[in-house]
């Protein structure tokens, strides 16, 4: 390791400092450290094409955002709300639980914490808001259940990981189901109790012809996780041509039986299917350039060397990676805080013999939960925008909720089976 | 000058939004037309395969472009909603010289590398310098939107109003 590692690391704090966007303060700083190392241009070039194109399974990224903007613009969100709060019936607080089931659907079809936050959210702060509950409250419940997004398969986060980690994505899909249970059980709990005590309303008595006829309308809809995961299990199809079959299925539902979109809206659709990419893809390429950097620099060696004499156990280093990473997501963008450092952990991950598709999955979520905790958690800021409601309601409100989460999270670090039980099914 | 403007925003419109958005859907057709013929016709054709990858790679770094055009780029702004318009200003300009400097400097090393490229894709032969060249073109487009808007803001600087032209909520300024 030489000084010149502290070029790019340096930029990168520069860039935190300024307000630069990330992704460009990690390609300026891998493009001095080049510079400064005497390397040629043609290597980062080579670095970011090369990686690019070698990373097959990350085209499956803008083929899940497509889909879910696709989903969030036709009004589907409608059709899998009204089945969920027929699922629900007469409970009190049944809208909070209605908000756990339909993020858990949603979650089949999207695999981002922000689209169902975006989507899902102005539907369910809305009905909430009019059945009489506190907009903190709501505005908390949304933002919380939508970690269950990328937890759930699909998976964007997934996707990056496996790219990082060269996890099978079918078995980091699979091993996310059972987390996504445990997730929507506590967050159920939580809204039983707080039910209770704020004497939250009662839900609409539901009919049986009602609840029929919420399904049929429900049908072509919750069918798109069933195409995806079956394409996935069956081995029919790898994970990116599913999300290629599931984009198309839902421009068909939309286009053919719902009748909710229009070529001027899928003009839109695609616009904001490329920003997101394109925010993405920015900080892969910048990681391209760290991850080239870091292995030239030998730093996953020095790393596991430290770290191995200060941390005995895989128990203490699943604790210290859990804390340091609950500390980074208040921090960093999820994106920031999985390419840059997660690579860095990974050599320790594989020196502790623990799975890495169980600490893919535990990672995830408490990057998820990072989503969750200020000053950067997006959805703290997505939801509260939403419900037009101070930030500092927000976070008085939301963390319960986090600590609900973190039980969560606790049992899945310190279970293994609650991720690897289904993946032993996936070949 | 404005013709220039307007010739600017057409071009930027088609580096930035349209060709982007054209080769993402050549993506997602090459994927459906992947899946018809492996599992419907079971007669498989390579070519889609590479063509959604070669079309991923453009998709990914002009995406990137329409990101920074648009200021969807995570960034970290603690420190910069905490400062008064004037501070802001300042890391603004600083953010842009920043970028203007390193990004430049890699762009001549860039295209000198790909003009003696020889390497082309394995099934239909394109040449890769023509899927690579989407990086410098990245670095470009980064840094002409990063001259013009240092421009804007040190205009605003030096009426002493300090605050942001560009991507306001009345509207866009995106040349």
């Amino acid at each position: 390791m030489s000084w010149y590692l502290l070029i790019p690391f340096g930029f990168l704090i520069v860039a935190f400092v300024i307000r630069m966007p990330i992704g460009l303060g990690m390609l300026a700083g891998s493009i001095a450290y080049y510079l400064a190392r005497g390397l040629s241009m043609g290597s980062l070039v080579n670095t970011v094409g090369y990686g690019l194109t070698n990373a097959y399974i990350l085209i499956a990224i803008p083929l899940f955002v497509f889909t879910a903007n696709v989903m969030n613009s036709s009004q589907v969100t409608d059709k899998i709300f009204d089945f969920a709060r027929s699922v629900i019936g007469r409970k009190h607080g049944a809208t909070g639980y209605v908000n756990i089931i339909a993020s858990l659907i949603f979650a089949g079809m999207t695999g981002s914490a922000v689209a169902d936050a975006s989507g899902l959210g102005t539907l369910e702060i809305s009905q909430m808001k009019k059945e009489g509950y506190d907009l903190p409250f709501s505005c908390a419940i949304t933002a919380s259940t939508a970690v269950i997004g990328p937890i759930f398969p699909p998976s964007i986060p997934f996707v990056i990981y496996a790219m990082l980690s060269g996890a099978s994505v079918g078995k980091l899909f699979m091993g996310g189901m059972i987390p996504a249970i445990i997730l929507c059980i506590v967050m159920g709990v939580y809204v039983y109790f707080i039910s209770k005590k704020r004497n939250y309303p009662i839900g609409e008595k539901v009919s049986f012809k009602h609840f029929l006829n919420s399904t049929f309308k429900a049908v072509p809809a919750l069918l798109t996780p069933v195409i995806l995961l079956l394409g996935i299990y069956t081995g029919l199809m790898t994970p990116t041509e599913a999300g290629a079959v599931a984009a198309a299925y839902t421009l068909l539902i939309s286009f053919l039986i719902y009748r909710t979109l229009n070529f001027r809206a899928l003009g839109k659709i695609l616009l904001d299917t490329l920003r997101t990419t394109g925010a993405i893809f920015l900080v892969i390429a910048g990681a391209y350039g760290f991850s080239f950097i870091i292995t030239s620099e030998q730093v996953s060696k020095i790393v596991v060397d430290v770290m191995s004499g200060i941390v005995s156990s895989p128990w203490v280093f699943l604790l210290a990676v859990n804390i340091l990473f609950l500390i980074l997501g208040a921090l960093v963008d999820v994106n920031v805080s999985q390419l840059v450092f997660v690579p860095i952990i990974l050599p320790l991950v594989r020196y502790f013999g623990i799975d890495p598709v169980h600490f893919g999955v535990m990672i995830v979520l408490n990057m998820m939960i990072g989503l969750l905790t200020p000053p950067f958690g997006m959805l703290l800021f997505v939801t509260a925008g939403i419900g037009r409601i101070s930030l500092k309601d927000m976070i008085r409100e939301t963390l319960p909720l986090i600590g609900v989460l973190l039980i969560a999270l606790g049992i899945i670090t310190y279970i293994p089976d609650t991720v690897l039980f289904l993946t032993s099914y996936v070949r | 000058m404005r013709l220039l403007k307007k010739f600017a925003r057409l071009f930027a419109d088609f580096i930035e939004i349209h060709l982007p958005i054209a080769i993402f859907v050549a993506l997602f057709l090459a994927f459906l037309i992947n899946v018809f013929f492996r599992y419907v016709v079971r007669n498989p054709q390579p070519w889609t395969f590479e063509l959604s990858i070669i079309a991923f790679v453009i998709v990914g770094l002009l995406g990137s472009c329409t990101a920074y055009r648009k200021e969807d780029h995570v960034v970290f702004d603690l420190l910069y909603t905490r400062l008064d318009p004037r501070g802001q200003s300042v890391l603004r300009m600083l953010s842009y010289v920043l970028v203007i400097v390193m990004f430049s400097a890699a762009i001549p090393g860039s295209v000198w590398y790909l003009l003696r490229l020889r390497a082309v894709t394995s099934i239909m032969r394109i040449p890769l310098r023509f899927v690579f060249v989407s990086f410098p073109i990245l670095l470009a487009s980064t840094v002409l939107r990063s001259a013009y808007r240092l421009v804007l803001d040190i205009k605003a600087f030096k009426r002493k109003t300090y605050v942001q032209t560009y991507n306001t909520e009345s509207g866009d300024t995106l040349i």
